[in-house]
């Protein structure tokens, strides 16, 4: 697997060599995965962490890869936001290695630095991860309508802002406005 | 609030700035240049920024959970309206174009369908300001709703129920099912439960109501509450009038679901039975066999029906748990003249007995 891992395949198979190792029902499910969600994966990952085109197709083939590759695929009970959540580990560690020149011990995430997975790394972390996850959701089904309906429309069908003001009849500075209060609302929640 | 606190939140607001720029489309290379300034002058800027990056790039994660799909379906159904309010706006925009484009006739339809997009627009406006959830059980489920006011509705298995709040009202419209509702005193916001064409006015109280497909029922655990209903007289040339009762602790009213349905008279009823299935216990006193398989149907994941609608009339005295839903139909056909047939998917048809019985 881990030589596998080195070929990056590129193109419109999913960890090429790595999935014909699998049993045929994970086979089915990373390929029915990949199909309908990875282009929605992209746009997360260009539009969320500001990557470039090529960026992008490497990071998502990588994190289709540790998906076919995870111990416990078929036990997994929602692939699509498991990937987000690879997703993001990975930008992440490459949103370090383009912008930080020195890193200094942040405490969120701090494993995610050896890419590592630290989401399932221990029952512990599972447990803090979902408490997090439960505390942003609370905060988004606090907002005031418009707000949350933004924040939908940008964080579920990753569209732009000027996308959003276009649907909604508002400018583009309205939505910016609208989401920067909806950050605030966020980052609030671990205080 | 001193320094230190002034001055993280100066780096909150200044990473949440960077944030909106980095995923706000256009990021130039100058602009590229000044965040990685900033980001690497202070370790603070650092950690302050990665945690809101983590926080806000975590929200896809939540696409798929329930709670968030009711939401966007929410917000699907109001979207026509928004539609249409939108055209109105380019209309307006634009008024020379239609004088030069447009022949009197089309104009005076154009006028026409411009009068219909302004009503669909207003009735938008007041939707917006009082915007409309809409909450959904599955067969088998309960849910509890905590809403914003401090009331709580525990909304029993298979049913439907909508809340629009405004400044003056607290609306609630129960489409089908059951709930229990525990309202949160307010006297200048009166919480009214719509169910069909009865109306139920509280200020707050507890109470069930159970809309079934043969009638509606009302039942109160503790407080007053006042249930309406518009009446069409046939005998005095189809008259509407309105009748009401006023329901207090441990008392019930029958109501059917005809124009012509009157409300029935005031019952008494214990306490212990006027919600009895948040404990998923089931109680019936002297009920038709209708009422008792709308009900357990609810909360039975297969599907329970009646082969023969007159086998509804007849009555029952039963009490049971939802989880003993197959077991009780069984024993209700020794003493019944019902036989109860289960097909391989284990749904459920009553059926009448044979007649050599």
């Amino acid at each position: 697997m881990v030589e596998q891992k080195k070929q990056k395949p590129r193109g419109s198979q999913p960890g090429k060599g790595g999935i014909e190792t699998l049993p045929t029902e994970a086979q089915a499910l990373v390929l029915e995965v990949y199909r309908r969600h990875r282009e929605e994966l992209c746009r997360f990952a260009a539009r969320s962490y500001a990557m470039l085109g090529g960026e992008v197709e490497d990071l998502i083939q990588s994190a289709f890869e540790k998906f076919a590759t995870s111990p416990h695929l078929l036990a997994i009970e929602n692939p699509r936001a498991f990937l987000y959540k690879l997703v993001n580990n990975l930008a992440l560690n490459h949103f370090r290695h383009s912008h930080v020149q020195q890193r200094y011990a942040a405490e969120t995430f701090a494993e995610a630095e050896e890419g590592e997975l630290s989401y399932d790394a221990n029952p512990e972390n599972i447990a803090q991860n979902q408490q997090e996850l439960a505390q942003i959701s609370t905060r988004i089904m606090a907002m005031p309508d418009k707000r949350r309906e933004i924040v939908m429309m940008h964080r579920f069908e990753h569209l732009s802002f000027a996308e959003i003001g276009r649907r909604l009849g508002i400018t583009e500075a309205a939505v910016r406005k609208h989401i920067k209060k909806a950050l605030h609302d966020i980052g609030q929640s671990q205080h | 609030m001193n320094t230190a606190d002034q001055a993280l939140e100066s780096i909150q607001n200044q990473a949440e700035d960077w944030l909106l720029t980095l995923q706000g489309g256009e990021f130039s290379e100058h602009e590229r240049h000044r965040f990685r300034s900033w980001l690497n002058a202070d370790p603070r800027h650092q950690q302050c920024f990665e945690r809101l990056l983590v926080q806000w790039n975590r929200v896809p994660e939540l696409i798929d959970s329930p709670a968030h799909v009711r939401m966007r379906q929410s917000l699907r159904d109001r979207a026509p309206a928004r539609i249409l309010h939108l055209a109105l706006a380019r209309l307006c925009k634009s008024p020379g174009s239609l004088y030069t484009r447009y022949s009197p006739l089309k104009l005076s339809a154009l006028a026409a369908s411009v009068v219909m997009v302004a009503l669909l627009a207003l009735f938008n406006l007041t939707l917006k300001e009082a915007p409309t959830q809409r909450w959904q059980s599955a067969k088998g489920e309960v849910i509890n709703i905590a809403l914003d006011d401090g009331s709580r509705i525990v909304l029993s298995a298979d049913s439907t129920l909508e809340t629009r709040f405004s400044a003056q009202r607290r609306e609630v419209a129960l489409l089908g099912g059951q709930a229990y509702f525990s309202v949160a005193k307010d006297a200048s916001r009166p919480f009214f439960v719509h169910a069909g064409d009865t109306r139920i006015r509280v200020v707050g109280t507890r109470f069930d109501v159970n809309r079934s497909a043969r009638h509606l029922r009302v039942a109160v655990s503790e407080g007053v509450v006042e249930v309406s209903k518009p009446v069409t007289q046939a005998a005095a040339n189809h008259q509407v009038s309105t009748t009401q009762v006023t329901l207090t602790q441990g008392q019930m009213v029958l109501a059917g679901h005809r124009q012509q349905d009157d409300l029935g008279p005031v019952l008494s009823i214990a306490l212990e039975d006027v919600s009895p299935w948040q404990s998923g216990r089931l109680r019936y006193d002297g009920a038709t066999l209708a009422e008792i398989a709308a009900d357990a149907n609810r909360f039975y994941t297969h599907s329970i029906s009646l082969a023969d609608e007159s086998l509804g009339a007849l009555t029952v005295t039963a009490a049971f748990h939802v989880s003993e839903i197959e077991q009780t139909l069984d024993d209700l056909a020794t003493i019944l003249p019902i036989r109860i047939h289960k097909d391989a998917n284990r749904n459920i048809v009553i059926a009448p007995a044979p007649q050599s019985l």
